[in-house]
C-alpha cells in the first residue's frame, strides 16, 4: 500500500499489527513510504533505539518486541510517520524492545524513552532526542540537535557543520566532539568534554563535574558558563581577540597570557581575572564557586 | 575534579596513625551519662544543616534587597515554569541581571539577612515539586535513585550558596550562582515532569 | 569479655574487635559492659578523627565522650548496613560540626581571632601552634610526622575536613560529602585545594610520587 500524496490529508495509511498477548515475544519487520525531508517519531519504553539514515525514501523497522508489549504502532500520514511501542496500561516497564530504524536522510527526527539507549547514525535533519535514562549517541550534520535527558552519558559526535546544539541532561557524562557553531549545555552531575571547530555562542551551566572545552572563537563569539563544583579549563585556539570576565569564589584561576589573578575578597579565598586579549571583541564569561579555572592556548 | 594518581602527599596521609590514645580515661563520664534516664535528643548521625542568619545594621537594605529578590524570583519562576528552552532562560537572566545592577552597585558592602525566595517560587516549587515526586514513583528503581541523588545534590549546592552568601550578602557571584542554581532545580522538576508525561507507560501519545 | 576482645584485637592487628557483632548485639540490648569494650576498641580512634578535625584536645575530648553517648542512646538505629566504625564516625563528625556552629553562634574565641579568618583564611592559623597530641610512629619518621600533622592542622577548616576524612580515614568522596553535608564536587575541590596547600606547605612538588 502507498501513502498518498503529500497535501491529500484524507487518506491515512496505518499499519497495525496484531495485538500481541502478554508473554509472547515477536520479531516483525516492516517498511512505509516516507518523504525524503520528512518527519519521523519513535517512541520506546524500554530497550533500544537505534537509528540510521539511508538515502532510501523508505522508513524501515526491525523490531524485536518483547513480551508484555500490546502492540507496535507504525503509520504515516502526510510527511510524519511515528513508530510506537504501546504497553498495557497500568504496566510497568517489562515491555522491553529494541528498535532498529532506517529513515531517509534528509529527515528531522524526534525520540522518547524512557529507560532504553538511543544511538543514531548519519540522520542529516533536525534531532530531538529524549531520554529518562539510557545512553545517547548521535550524530551532528548541520541542523539544530537537542537532547534532553535525566541519567546516562551523552556522546554527540560532529563533523564540524555550523549548527545550534542543545543537551540537558541532569546525571551522567556528556561529550561533544567536533562541533561548530552554538552550543548550550545545562547538567547537575557530570564532566563535560567538548571540542569545538569554532564557537559563535556558547552557554554552559554545570553543578558538580569539571568542564573541558578546546575550541576557537569566532569574532564577536559570546561564552558564558557557571560552575558551581568543579573545574573548568579553556582551550583556545588561533588568534585570541576577546574579552576575559573570569571568577572563582574558592579556588585559583591560571592563565596561560593576559595579567595574573587577583584576590579580591578579603575573606575568601577565590580569584578574579578581567582584561582583554586583541581587540576584545568576543565575550568570555567564567564563574565558578568551588574549583579552579585554566585558561590556555590549545 | 581530576583525580589525582597515587602519590608521595596520598601515602604519607594514608600512613598516619587513625589512632590517638586518649591522656586520661573518658569511659566514667559516659557511663554516667548512659546510666541516667534517657533525655529528648536528635537522632545520631543526622546532619543538620547550617544557616547563618546574621542581621546587620541596614534593615531598610533588607527590604530592599528582599524585594529585589522578589522580582528576580518571579522571572525565573514565570520563565521556568512556562517553558525549559534555553534562550528564554538566558533572557530571564538578562531581564533578572538588569533589575538587580543598580541596587547591587550602591548597596552597603556589609549587608546581611537570610535572603527569602517570594511566595510565587514557593508555590510554584511546591507545585514541580509535588509532581515530579509522582513523576519519581513512575520510574525504574536505579533511575530513581540517581535522580534523588542529583537533586539532592543540586539542593545542596543551593543550601552552601545560601550558606556563604549569608556570610557575603553584597557578593554578585554568589547571587548569581544561587538564582542560576534555583532556576536549575525549578527546571530539572519541570523537565522530569515533561518528559513523563511524554512518554507515560500504557499511553498513547 | 572486654579485654580480651580488645587483646585479641590488637594482637591481629585489625581494626575490629574479634567478636564485634555480639558486643553491639549486647549493647543493644543494655549491657553496659558490652558498650564499654566497644569504647575501649575504638575510643582512640574516634579521639583521633575529632583532635585532627577540631585541633583542641578539651573539645575533641568533649565530642568523643558526646558521640559514645549519642551511640549508646542510638544503638537501635544501627542497623550493620555500614561498618560499626563508620556509624560512630559519622556521629563524631557531627558532634564536631554542632560544636563548630554553636561556637560561632556564641562568637567563642578560638585560636584564631576572626572565626570568619579561620575558615577562609590562607590557613596560617594555627600552624605555629603547637600540636595537642603526639603523633605515633618510629623515631626516624617522627619528624615527618610531626611536620606533616602540624600542616594538616594549618588548613582552612573545610579543606582539613575534607582531607581528614578521605585521606587519612580513607572514605570514599560519596560518604564524605554525607558526612559533612556538602555536595559532593564541594568535597573533590576541598580536597584539591587541601593537597596542594599540603603540597606547598611541605615543600613538595606537584609531580611527587
Amino acid at each position: 500500500m502507498r501513502v498518498s500524496e503529500p497535501g491529500s490529508a484524507l487518506l491515512m495509511l496505518a499499519l497495525v499489527l496484531p495485538a500481541i498477548h502478554a508473554c509472547h515475544a515477536e520479531t516483525v519487520e516492516r517498511s512505509l513510504p516516507a518523504d525524503a525531508r520528512g518527519e519521523v517519531t519513535i517512541v520506546n519504553v524500554a530497550g533500544e533505539v537505534s537509528v540510521e539514515g539511508w538515502k532510501q525514501a523508505e522508513v524501515q523497522v526491525k523490531a524485536d518486541l518483547g513480551s508484555g508489549v500490546e502492540r507496535l504502532v507504525f503509520e504515516s500520514e502526510g510527511k510524519a510517520t511515528v513508530i510506537k511501542v504501546i504497553l498495557p496500561k497500568g504496566r510497568s516497564s517489562s515491555g522491553s524492545s529494541q528498535l532498529k530504524v532506517r529513515i531517509p536522510e534528509g529527515s528531522s527526527l524526534n525520540i522518547n524513552t524512557v529507560s532504553a539507549d538511543q544511538k543514531i547514525t548519519a540522520v542529516r535533519g533536525s534531532q530531538r532526542l529524549q531520554a529518562v535514562s539510557g545512553d545517547i549517541k548521535a550524530q551532528q550534520w548541520g541542523e539544530e540537535l537537542r537532547v534532553k535527558t535525566i541519567s546516562g552519558d551523552v556522546r554527540l559526535e560532529g563533523h564540524e557543520m555550523t549548527a545550534v546544539t542543545g543537551v540537558e541532561t541532569v546525571s551522567g557524562d556528556v561529550t561533544l566532539d567536533r562541533l561548530a557553531g552554538e552550543v548550550a549545555l545545562i547538567t547537575v552531575t557530570g564532566d563535560a568534554d567538548i571540542s569545538m571547530r569554532e564557537l559563535v555562542r556558547g552557554s554552559i551551566r554545570t553543578t558538580n563535574g569539571d568542564l573541558r572545552l578546546r575550541t576557537r572563537l569566532a569574532r564577536d563569539a559570546r561564552f558564558e558558563t557557571e560552575a558551581v563544583n568543579g573545574d573548568v579549563e579553556l582551550l583556545l585556539s588561533g588568534p585570541i581577540d576577546a574579552d576575559f570576565d573570569i571568577e572563582t569564589f574558592n579556588g585559583e584561576i591560571d592563565s596561560c597570557f593576559g595579567p595574573k589573578p587577583v584576590r579580591t575578597r578579603e575573606f575568601a579565598p577565590g580569584d578574579t581575572l578581567r582584561f582583554k586579549q586583541g581587540e576584545g571583541s568576543a565575550k568570555v564569561r567564567v564563574k565558578t564557586l568551588n574549583g579552579a579555572i585554566q585558561i590556555c592556548n590549545d | 575534579m581530576t583525580e589525582h594518581e597515587p602519590d608521595q602527599l596520598d601515602a604519607r596521609l594514608a600512613r598516619l596513625d587513625r589512632n590517638i590514645e586518649p591522656v586520661r580515661d573518658l569511659w566514667p563520664a559516659i557511663a554516667a551519662a548512659i546510666a541516667e534516664p534517657v533525655p529528648h535528643t536528635r537522632d545520631a548521625g543526622s546532619t543538620r544543616w547550617f544557616s547563618s542568619s546574621r542581621f546587620h545594621s541596614g534593615r531598610s537594605w533588607a527590604i530592599a534587597a528582599s524585594l529585589l529578590l522578589m522580582i528576580a524570583s518571579s522571572a525565573v519562576t514565570y520563565v521556568v515554569t512556562q517553558r525549559s528552552m534555553q534562550a528564554e532562560v538566558i533572557r530571564a537572566r538578562q531581564a533578572v541581571a538588569q533589575q538587580l545592577q543598580p541596587v547591587l552597585a550602591v548597596m552597603p558592602a556589609n549587608f546581611g539577612g537570610q535572603m527569602q525566595m517570594d511566595a510565587e517560587y514557593s508555590r510554584a516549587h511546591a507545585v514541580l515539586d509535588a509532581q515530579f515526586a509522582v513523576a519519581l514513583q513512575s520510574l525504574p528503581v536505579p533511575e530513581r535513585a540517581r535522580l534523588e541523588r542529583s537533586v539532592g545534590d543540586l539542593r545542596r549546592a543551593a543550601r552552601e550558596l545560601s550558606a556563604m552568601l549569608a556570610e557575603h550578602p553584597s557578593d554578585p557571584l554568589l547571587q548569581e550562582l544561587l538564582l542560576s542554581t534555583y532556576q536549575n532545580e525549578l527546571g530539572l522538576l519541570a523537565r522530569v515532569n515533561g518528559l513523563q508525561s511524554a512518554t507515560s507507560l500504557g499511553a498513547d501519545l | 569479655m572486654c579485654s580480651s576482645a580488645v587483646l585479641e584485637q590488637s594482637l591481629s592487628g585489625s581494626d575490629v574487635p574479634a567478636n564485634e557483632g555480639m558486643l553491639v548485639a549486647a549493647a543493644r540490648s543494655g549491657d553496659a559492659a558490652a558498650f564499654e569494650c566497644l569504647y575501649r576498641a575504638y575510643c582512640s580512634r574516634v579521639l583521633g578523627l575529632c583532635l585532627r578535625m577540631t585541633r583542641r584536645r578539651d573539645i575533641a575530648e568533649d565530642c568523643v565522650q558526646q558521640t559514645f553517648i549519642r551511640a549508646w542512646r542510638s544503638l537501635a538505629a544501627f542497623e550493620g548496613r555500614s561498618a560499626f566504625s563508620t556509624w560512630l564516625h559519622r556521629i563524631a563528625v557531627n558532634e564536631v560540626l554542632m560544636h563548630q556552629r554553636n561556637r560561632e553562634n556564641r562568637s567563642e574565641l578560638d585560636h584564631s581571632p576572626n572565626p570568619r579568618s579561620e575558615r577562609f583564611s590562607s590557613g596560617e592559623a594555627g600552624a605555629d601552634e603547637p600540636l595537642q597530641y603526639q603523633p605515633a610512629g618510629k623515631e626516624r619518621d617522627a619528624g615527618e610526622v610531626m611536620d606533616l600533622e602540624r600542616a594538616l592542622a594549618s588548613l582552612p577548616e573545610g579543606s582539613r575536613h575534607v582531607v581528614i576524612l578521605q585521606a587519612v580515614y580513607g572514605y570514599s568522596h560519596e560518604e564524605v560529602a554525607d558526612m559533612l553535608g556538602i555536595a559532593v564536587g564541594t568535597c573533590k575541590a576541598q580536597l584539591h585545594r587541601g593537597r596542594k596547600l599540603l603540597r606547598k606547605r611541605l615543600g613538595l612538588s606537584e609531580l611527587d610520587t
